[in-house]
C-alpha cells in the first residue's frame, strides 16, 4: 500500500492522469511489441528517471519495488533459456543421466530479451502508480466509457481497501500483544481468526457506510469533484520526443 | 566424507536452495510485460464472456437489493486486504493466501470474476503485483479459472456428503493448484520450448514453481477450512445473509 502514499507525494502528481496513462500503457504496448533489449534498456532509463527524478520517488523504495519481482522472472527466464531433450542439443548441454538439459544462443537470447523486456514493463506501470491515485486511475476509466456500475464499486473498494487494512493491522497489533505468534501452530490459529473477524468486521461496516451513503442522498451513483489538470505544451512535446526516440531506436 | 555424510550434504544444499529462493511465494501473477501483445489480447478476449455473465447476475443482485452495492465492495475489499496479509511461515520468508477459493465458495463464481477483476487491477497498481498488459491473461487463471474449479468442487462435496471441512481443503486447494497450472500453461503458449513445443514448456514452467506453489497451496488450503470454520462460529447470520447456508 506503500505505493498509494507515495503516489499522493509525487511531485508529477500535477500532471494530467489521462496523460499518464497514456504514456505507460503505449509504452508498454510499445515494449512488448517491439522486444528489443536496446528499447527496453532506455525505456527503463527514461521512466526510472521521470518516476526518481521529475517525480522524486525516494529511491530506495523505488529500488526495492524494482527488485520484488526479480525471482519470478529468473525463474522464469531459466525456463525459457533451458530445455530438455534425449540427445545433446544447442550450444550447452548438461547430461544429468535421463536427459540432458541444454541452452541453445537463441534460447538465451530470448530469455535475456525477456528479462530487460519485463524491466521495462514494470518501470512504465511504476511511473503510473507511483505518480497517480488509484481514484484518479478511475477517473480515467471512466473516460472509457466502462459500465458505471463496475467503476463505482472500483472507487468503493478502493475506498473500503484502507478502512479494512487498518481493521487489520489493529486485530494484528492485538493478537500479537498477547502472543497470538508465540510458534507456528497458533500463528496459523491467530490468522485464521483475523481473517474471520475481518470478515464480519467488512459486512458490518458495509451496512453502516450504505446508511452513511443513502443520508447523504445516495441513488446509485457517486459524484465526485475532480481537480482540472489540463496537458502542457512541454509535457506533450516531452512525450512525443520520447516515442520518437522510442520508435527510432527500434528501428535503428 | 562418508557417502551418507555426502548425501546430507547434497540434500542440505537442495533444502536451503529451495528455501533461500522463495521468499515471495506469492500467488502466481504473470508480471507486467510478459506477454506479447496477441496473448494479452487473447486471454482478455476469452474472459469477457464470464466477465459479462458476472456482470449480469450483478446487475440482478444490485435491482433486487441496493444495499448489495456495499456489501460487494466490501467483499472485494475483504478479498484484497487477505491476499495482501503475510501468512505466518516458519523460513520467515514471506507468502500470501490467493484467497481464491473462500471467495468462491462466500460469493459464487460469477461475482467473484468481476470482483477479482477488481481486485487485480487494484494488485497491479497498489501492490505491484501483476501487470496492466497481463491483467486478461491473470483474470483468467486466478479469478475465472481457479473459482470455479474450487466452486464446483465444493458443490461436489456437499452433494455426495464428503465431511464439510474436508470439501473446503479439496476447494481451495485445487482453486489454488489449477489457478498455479493454467498460469503455467499461459506462461508455456507464450514461449514454447524449441525441441518439445508447448507441452515440454508447460513440464519446465510447473516444475520450476513447484516447490513455492504445492506448499502454499495446501496452506491456503487449511487456511481457507480455519477461516470457515471461524466465520461459523461467529458469522453464522452474516453467512446466511449473503446465502452461503442453504
Amino acid at each position: 500500500m506503500q505505493i498509494d502514499y507515495y503516489a499522493y507525494q509525487s511531485r508529477i502528481r500535477g500532471w494530467n492522469a489521462a496523460f499518464k496513462v497514456l504514456i505507460a500503457v503505449a509504452t508498454l504496448f510499445l515494449v512488448i511489441l517491439f522486444n528489443r533489449i536496446l528499447v527496453s534498456l532506455f525505456v527503463v532509463a527514461a521512466m526510472g528517471a521521470l518516476t526518481l527524478l521529475v517525480g522524486r520517488t525516494p529511491w530506495r523504495v523505488y529500488l526495492r519495488y524494482m527488485l520484488a519481482p526479480v525471482v519470478f522472472l529468473l525463474f522464469s527466464c531459466l525456463a525459457v533459456a533451458v530445455s530438455f531433450s534425449g540427445s545433446p542439443a544447442g550450444e550447452w548441454n548438461v547430461s544429468v543421466h535421463f536427459f540432458y538439459l541444454c541452452m541453445g544462443q537463441e534460447s538465451l537470447e530470448a530469455a535475456v530479451k525477456l528479462f530487460f523486456k519485463v524491466l521495462a514493463g514494470v518501470s512504465a506501470l511504476y511511473m503510473m502508480s507511483f505518480s497517480t491515485p488509484a481514484d484518479e486511475l478511475v477517473l480515467v476509466l471512466e473516460k472509457l466509457h466502462l459500465p458505471g456500475m463496475f467503476l463505482e464499486l472500483m472507487q468503493l473498494v478502493y475506498r473500503y481497501i484502507f478502512i479494512l487494512f487498518d481493521a487489520a493491522s489493529q486485530m494484528q497489533t492485538a493478537a500479537k500483544a498477547r502472543l497470538g505468534d508465540c510458534n507456528i501452530r497458533q500463528s496459523f490459529k491467530t490468522f485464521a481468526a483475523i481473517g474471520g473477524n475481518l470478515f464480519v468486521a467488512a459486512l458490518k461496516k458495509g451496512n453502516t457506510y450504505y446508511d452513511a451513503l443513502l443520508a447523504r442522498g445516495y441513488q446509485g451513483r457517486l459524484e465526485l469533484l475532480t481537480e482540472e489538470k489540463p496537458v502542457r505544451f512541454w509535457q506533450a512535446a516531452l512525450g512525443g520526443l520520447y516515442f520518437s526516440i522510442v520508435i527510432l531506436l527500434n528501428l535503428a | 566424507m562418508t557417502k551418507l555424510q555426502k548425501r546430507t550434504l547434497r540434500i542440505s544444499i537442495v533444502l536451503a536452495a529451495f528455501l533461500a529462493v522463495s521468499p515471495a511465494a506469492g500467488a502466481m501473477h504473470i508480471m507486467e510485460g510478459y506477454l506479447s501483445p496477441a496473448f494479452c489480447i487473447a486471454w482478455g478476449v476469452v474472459c469477457i464472456p464470464f466477465l459479462v455473465k458476472g456482470f449480469f447476475e450483478m446487475k440482478k443482485v444490485f435491482a433486487e437489493n441496493r444495499k448489495a452495492v456495499t456489501i460487494l465492495a466490501m467483499a472485494g475489499a475483504y478479498i484484497f486486504v487477505l491476499s495482501a496479509l503475510k501468512i505466518p511461515s516458519v523460513t520467515g520468508s514471506c507468502s500470501h493466501m490467493t484467497g481464491t477459493g473462500l471467495a468462491a465458495i462466500l460469493f459464487g463464481p460469477c461475482t467473484t470474476g468481476v470482483l477479482g477483476i477488481i481486485v487485480l487491477i487494484f494488485q497491479a497498481v497498489l501492490l505491484a503485483h501483476g501487470g496492466l498488459t497481463t491483467l486478461g491473461a491473470n483474470t483468467f487463471s486466478m479469478a475465472i479459472a481457479g473459482p470455479a474449479i474450487s466452486y464446483g468442487i465444493w458443490l461436489v462435496c456437499r452433494k455426495c456428503n464428503v465431511n464439510k471441512r474436508v470439501g473446503i481443503f479439496l476447494a481451495a486447494a485445487a482453486g489454488d493448484l489449477f489457478t498455479y497450472c493454467i498460469t503455467s500453461f499461459q506462461l508455456a503458449f507464450a514461449y514454447p520450448d524449441p525441441n518439445g513445443g508447448v507441452l515440454a514448456s508447460a513440464a519446465k514452467f510447473l516444475g520450476v514453481f513447484a516447490p513455492t506453489q504445492l506448499p502454499l497451496a495446501v496452506v491456503e488450503g487449511l487456511l481457507t477450512v480455519m477461516i470457515m470454520v471461524a466465520l461459523e462460529n461467529y458469522a453464522a447470520q452474516e453467512l446466511k445473509a449473503i446465502r452461503f447456508e442453504k
